[in-house]
């Protein structure tokens, strides 16, 4: 009797768990990446990026952390091997260069990195469509200042046809129109530097954290 | 019995070391099986690029007279062998076109090269048929019904329509295939009673040979085959008794195998002056599944093709595709052109199209990926390939890292996947902190009171670290780097340049991200 009493509070333990999905209580569940950040994925639904979705991240100022945000993902991604896995992590019209070296020192393999450079927003996000239609990329980064819902729709299924996660990153004034991302974060700059801002995950209320706390830098 | 036969015969296996025991063959050799391609309508497809039916035209011969009419021109009651001005009394928006003999030809040759995917046997039929030997092949493609299948959606996919027909002989195929018999005869004994019941004018025989048969009340080739040789051969000639013969294959009947140039070479006449892309697309579709069956017929893949766009009294205009990996897919190459297209200024309409290949390189299905020998690997070349093609080559990059302490130059563009997987070069690991995004060239920074300034005035975190090197090329540094902090929080990669006269300007380098 005593020891059933115990194993209820480990299971309600483990049932408070925002990680954990239930059947009929969260709705929909997706599989996920984790983000390398135990604070971060303690919060997001499934406990991480998702893994075959959009992920849209809009971005006050370019360099305020949305690459460190990513970082141990793209570092796990670009090392295992898992059979059946395909190669690039590519890179859509980035603002600036992405810093082989720097990123190397990270953990990113090199050798998978394809650039691609478009000449505006419509060319970048056909680019992010052919990518994940291919199924050939661990994850596509995107960078484009306009984009409807319909487009923004036509990246959802294809990143879920060719089960490959989308980052999109976005200007700050992109927040104010709907979208059909998964998850939409932001990454604004508040008194104590810069924090990241959950505005949109299914099965969570809008949450914030700062940056520094997750990098402890 | 067959313990019997192989006690009478124990040298069996070894038969063939002896040249005496060709009479023990295992079975028989097996006897040909020819089918034959008519490609009727080739006069009207090689100047209307693939989309002959769409109005009312008619192919002229020299004399004038219509050779072949295009099916709406059809249906007013144009019919072979008209004069034009009758046929333009039926039919008054006519467009009549001279026919291309050279451009027929040439066509012919084109699908001779893409049916040696099917066979390696074709011989040319001339003016508009090809025969196959496809006994070979029958196992390869699961039967005959199969392949001929088979054949005709490859040959649909190259914009040609033909008619097909299977017999023993070369010349019977021909015959029943001119007579659009599509029933297939496979058996020699058979052969008689379908080719007896044909009317004489299939064989193509000269039509005073065609008129004296008419004069004997002859109806049938039964006929022809009823009446006694020596006055068959005496009365008709000994061309066509000899005909007859070679069709039931009581003489031999030697066939040249078509031998394929080196380099495919396609050219295609459009309908008409178009700058409409579908239109042009639909033209190179029928050109690329030739390519494809050219291509697999001698089991090559080709990396570069070339094609060009004819102008009236303009140069063409040229177009490049590049593949990153060699390819022979049809469906491979539509798709990068469609990418390619979308971006191309034509000059003016074009009149024609031609493709031309490079020879190519052996096709090894089971070449191993670009990531070892993940499945995805072929994927990530067509996706490469795929972007290349709309957004240009020199968009599409990968990276590398070199030993270099500059930090320009501490990495350089690649090929896609071009870098050594897992390779960290001894400087790039040992260097000190390093920004995430890096601007292609430094940025001059404003100062305000000697203090840099970058979305607001710029609060130096750490610093600094020297680099001055590369003083042996024309490319030497001499730089102190710093880490700060802009007032929205983002830090940045910023230095001062120790061979600037006064030393106080800054330069924006990198962001951390």
């Amino acid at each position: 009797m005593h020891g059933l009493e115990r194993m209820d509070d480990r299971l309600q333990t483990l049932l408070d768990d925002p990680r954990l999905w239930r059947a009929g209580r969260q709705g929909r569940h997706w599989p996920t990446l984790s983000s390398g950040h135990p604070g971060l994925d303690a919060l997001l639904p499934g406990g991480g990026w998702p893994a075959s979705m959009l992920t849209e991240v809009a971005v006050e100022h370019w360099g305020s952390g949305e690459l460190a945000l990513f970082m141990p993902l793209l570092a796990r991604l670009s090392g295992d091997a898992a059979p059946g896995a395909a190669g690039w992590i590519n890179w859509i019209s980035p603002p600036f260069l992405p810093y082989a070296p720097a990123l190397a020192a990270a953990g990113v393999e090199p050798a998978r990195m394809l650039l691609v450079r478009a000449r505006d927003d419509a060319e970048a996000l056909w680019a992010a469509e052919q990518a994940l239609q291919s199924g050939s990329c661990r994850v596509v980064l995107a960078w484009a200042g306009r984009a409807n819902g319909q487009r923004l729709r036509r990246l959802q299924l294809a990143a879920e046809s060719g089960r490959t996660p989308l980052i999109l990153f976005r200007p700050a004034a992109a927040l104010a129109a709907p979208s059909p991302a998964a998850l939409r974060l932001s990454l604004e700059s508040g008194a104590q530097g810069a924090c990241v801002r959950l505005v949109k995950h299914r099965g969570g209320a809008p949450r914030s954290l700062l940056l520094a706390a997750l990098q402890g830098r | 019995m067959n313990g019997a036969a192989a006690q009478r015969h124990p040298d069996l296996p070894g038969s063939s070391a002896t040249p005496t025991a060709g009479h023990v063959a295992p079975r028989p050799p097996a006897a040909p099986l020819w089918l034959c391609l008519g490609l009727s309508r080739l006069p009207l497809e090689v100047r209307s690029g693939g989309c002959c039916d769409e109005d009312a035209r008619i192919i002229l011969d020299r004399a004038g007279r219509v050779v072949q009419a295009s099916a709406p021109a059809a249906d007013s009651g144009v019919a072979a062998g008209l004069p034009l001005n009758a046929a333009l009394a039926l039919c008054p928006g006519l467009v009549a076109l001279e026919r291309d003999e050279a451009a027929e030809r040439a066509a012919l040759e084109r699908l001779a090269a893409w049916a040696g995917a099917f066979t390696p046997v074709v011989s040319l039929e001339p003016p508009a048929a090809l025969l196959l030997e496809v006994r070979g092949s029958l196992h390869l493609f699961g039967g005959l019904e199969a392949l001929r299948a088979r054949l005709h959606d490859t040959l649909r996919a190259t914009g040609h329509a033909g008619r097909d027909a299977v017999a023993p002989t070369p010349l019977a195929a021909l015959w029943l295939a001119r007579a659009g018999e599509v029933e297939a005869v496979t058996d020699p004994a058979a052969l008689a009673g379908r080719i007896g019941r044909l009317r004489p004018a299939v064989t193509g025989w000269p039509g005073k040979t065609l008129a004296t048969l008419r004069d004997l009340g002859i109806g049938s080739l039964a006929d022809c085959l009823r009446l006694p040789r020596d006055g068959f051969a005496r009365r008709i000639g000994r061309g066509p008794l000899a005909d007859l013969d070679r069709a039931l294959g009581r003489i031999p009947d030697p066939r040249l195998s078509f031998r394929a140039p080196p380099r495919y070479r396609g050219a295609l006449e459009l309908a008409a002056e178009t700058v409409d892309t579908t239109r042009l697309a639909r033209a190179m579709d029928g050109l690329f599944a030739e390519l494809e069956g050219f291509l697999r017929a001698r089991q090559r893949a080709v990396g570069r093709l070339v094609i060009r766009f004819i102008h009236l009294r303009r140069p063409a205009t040229e177009l490049t595709l590049g593949l990153v990996s060699p390819g022979l897919e049809a469906a491979h190459f539509a798709a990068l052109f469609a990418a390619r297209l979308e971006r191309l200024a034509l000059p003016a309409p074009v009149i024609s199209v031609t493709l031309e290949a490079e020879s190519g390189e052996p096709f090894d299905p089971t070449a191993a990926g670009l990531f070892g020998d993940e499945p995805g690997a072929t994927a990530g070349l067509r996706l490469v390939e795929r972007l290349r093609a709309r957004l240009g080559r020199e968009a599409v990059h990968g990276v590398c890292l070199l030993d270099d302490h500059r930090p320009e130059l501490a990495w350089r563009i690649a090929e896609p996947a071009g870098a050594a997987y897992g390779v960290k070069p001894a400087i790039a690991a040992a260097a000190g902190k390093r920004p995430g995004w890096l601007l292609e060239s430094p940025r001059s920074l404003p100062s305000r009171d000697g203090r840099p300034c970058f979305d607001g005035t710029l609060l130096i975190e750490s610093g600094p670290e020297r680099l001055e090197t590369g003083w042996w090329d024309d490319h030497g540094i001499a730089r102190d780097y710093w880490v700060a902090r802009t007032p929205a929080g983002a830090r940045v990669w910023i230095f001062r340049d120790l061979a600037d006269v006064d030393g106080q300007r800054w330069f924006l380098h990198g962001l951390f991200g």
